[in-house]
C-alpha cells in the first residue's frame, strides 16, 4: 500500500513537471515576498493582461532596427551580468528581459563569442524563477560554441522566451512575465537610444520617437501590478522617460488598405501612415532619462 | 503478485507521462517546421496557436484573437500552417481597429494563401483572428516573422 502510494507520488511528480505548459498552478505555490501584494483587486485580471501582453517588446525588432541604422557592433552598450544582485523574483524576471534583449543584439551582429555569457545568466535567473526547463540551454551552447547556424541561434532564443513568457502567463504569474518584456523593453529602448547618441539620423529619431506609442502600452501594463514596490519604483522610474515622449507628436493619417499578390505570395499594404515629430531637444531628453533609468534598473 | 501489479502500475505511469511529453514536443516540432515554411529570409518572433471546435447551429464561427504590437516601417510575414489532423483548414485575418486590412482566405472565391506579408506603416496594436474554413473543427499554428527594415 505504502509502495502504491510511493508510485503513485512519483506518478503525479512525473506527469506535472513533463506537461508544463498545461499545468496551472497558483500564484501561492510561488510565494516569494516579491509576488504582487495581497490586499488590493486588480483592475484588470490575467486573462486581460494575457491578451494585452502580446508581443509588446521583441528584442529581434529592435536588433533589427539597431543592425539596419548601419551602427557598428559595440560590446560596452551590454548590461554586466552580475546576476548575484538579483535575489527575488522580480528582480530575475526583469533582468532575464534585459539580458534576452542583450542576447537578440549579439545574435544579430552573429557575435556569438559573447553569446554563451548571456545565455549562462539567463539561464541562472531562468532557473532562479523555475521556468530554466524552457530555455533550451544546451542546444544554443552548442550553436554558440562551434560558431554554427546562426538562423537557429536566432530562432531558439526567440522560441525559448516566448515558452517562458507563454508558461508565466498560464500558470498565473504574469506579473513576471510583464517585467520579462518591461526589461526586454528597457534594454532595447536602452540600445537603439545610445546607437543615437553617437550617430543622431532622422529616421532613427523617429523611430525612438515612435516608440511612445508602445511605452504607453507598455505603462498600462505595468501599472496593473504597482502595489507591488517592485512594480511602484519601475512605474516611477519609467514615469520620467513617459515625460519626455509626451512632448512627441504623432500624426496618422488614415487610409485604405491594399493588397498585392505577386508569384503567388499576398502582401498587404495598409495605407494609413503616421508621421512622428520629434525635436533634438526631446530626443536627447529621452536619451538621457533612458539613460539614466536602464542603468539604476540593472543595479 | 503484488510486484508485478506495482510494475503494471509503474509501466502505466511513465507510458503516461512520456504521451504527455510527446505531446508537449509536438507542438514544439510543429511551431519550428512552421516557422522554416515562412523562408529563410524570415526571422521567428511569436507563434500563435488555435485549438478551435466546430461551429454550433447558428452561433458565430469560433475564432482566436490575438492582439499584437507591430512596429511602423517593418514588413512582417505571417504564415500559418494547418494540422495534418486538423478537420478544418485554417486561415487567418489581420485588423487594425474594426478594419480588416486583409485575410489568407476569400471566402466569396475559395482563393487561399499559406499567409501573407505585412508592411506595417504605423506602429500600434494589431488584431489576428484565426478561423477554420466552413466553421469546422481545427487546429493550426500561425508564425509572425520579421522580414526586414522598411
Amino acid at each position: 500500500m505504502v509502495k502504491n502510494l510511493l508510485y503513485l507520488f512519483i506518478a503525479i511528480a512525473i506527469i506535472t513537471t513533463s506537461c508544463g505548459g498545461k499545468t496551472k498552478s497558483s500564484q501561492k505555490g510561488f510565494g516569494d515576498s516579491d509576488t504582487v501584494a495581497d490586499g488590493g483587486a486588480l483592475p484588470l485580471d490575467d486573462k486581460a493582461m494575457e491578451s494585452l501582453v502580446e508581443n509588446i517588446a521583441s528584442p529581434v525588432e529592435m536588433a533589427a532596427l539597431i543592425k539596419n541604422s548601419g551602427s557598428p557592433f559595440s560590446q560596452k552598450l551590454l548590461a554586466p551580468t552580475n546576476i548575484d544582485n538579483f535575489n527575488t523574483s522580480n528582480s530575475k524576471a526583469f533582468n532575464l528581459g534585459i539580458y534576452a534583449a542583450d542576447l537578440g543584439y549579439l545574435n544579430m551582429y552573429g557575435k556569438t563569442s559573447s553569446v554563451i555569457t548571456y545565455i549562462t545568466a539567463i539561464k541562472k535567473l531562468a532557473d532562479g524563477i523555475s521556468v530554466g526547463q524552457f530555455f533550451d540551454f544546451a542546444s544554443l551552447k552548442r550553436l554558440a560554441t562551434n560558431n554554427e547556424n546562426i538562423d537557429s541561434l536566432k530562432y531558439i532564443s526567440q522560441h525559448s522566451f516566448n515558452v517562458m513568457d507563454k508558461y508565466l502567463q498560464k500558470n498565473n504569474r504574469s506579473q513576471l512575465s510583464a517585467l520579462m518584456v518591461t526589461g526586454v523593453y528597457v534594454e532595447g529602448l536602452y540600445l537603439i537610444t545610445q546607437i543615437a547618441k553617437v550617430k543622431p539620423t532622422k529616421k532613427l529619431a523617429e523611430s525612438i520617437g515612435d516608440q511612445k506609442i508602445i511605452f504607453e502600452q507598455l505603462l498600462l501594463i505595468i501599472k496593473n501590478y504597482q502595489k507591488d514596490p517592485y512594480f511602484a519604483d519601475i512605474v516611477s522610474s519609467l514615469g520620467l522617460i513617459k515625460k519626455e515622449f509626451e512632448a512627441v507628436k504623432i500624426t496618422t493619417v488614415q487610409g485604405e488598405p491594399k493588397s498585392v499578390e505577386k508569384d503567388g505570395m499576398l502582401t498587404i499594404i495598409p495605407t494609413s501612415t503616421t508621421t512622428i515629430d520629434i525635436s533634438d531637444d526631446v530626443l536627447k531628453l529621452i536619451i538621457d532619462k533612458t539613460e539614466q533609468v536602464r542603468n539604476k534598473l540593472i543595479k | 503478485m503484488i510486484e508485478m501489479k506495482n510494475i503494471t502500475l509503474l509501466l502505466a505511469i511513465v507510458f503516461l507521462s512520456i504521451g504527455f511529453t510527446v505531446k508537449a514536443q509536438t507542438e514544439a516540432q510543429k511551431v519550428e517546421l512552421c516557422s522554416k515554411s515562412a523562408g529563410a529570409e524570415a526571422t521567428y518572433v511569436k507563434d500563435l496557436v488555435a485549438d478551435l471546435p466546430a461551429v454550433q447551429g447558428n452561433e458565430k464561427i469560433p475564432n482566436a484573437k490575438f492582439s499584437l504590437i507591430l512596429q511602423k516601417d517593418t514588413k512582417y510575414r505571417v504564415t500559418i500552417c494547418t494540422d495534418d489532423d486538423s478537420p478544418g483548414k485554417g486561415y487567418i485575418q489581420l485588423f487594425d481597429n474594426q478594419t480588416m486590412l486583409g485575410s489568407s482566405y476569400n471566402a466569396t472565391t475559395g482563393k487561399e494563401f499559406r499567409g501573407f506579408d505585412f508592411d506595417c506603416q504605423k506602429t500600434g496594436v494589431y488584431h489576428f483572428f484565426i478561423q477554420f474554413q466552413e466553421g469546422k473543427a481545427g487546429k493550426a499554428v500561425v508564425i509572425l516573422s520579421f522580414v526586414k527594415k522598411l
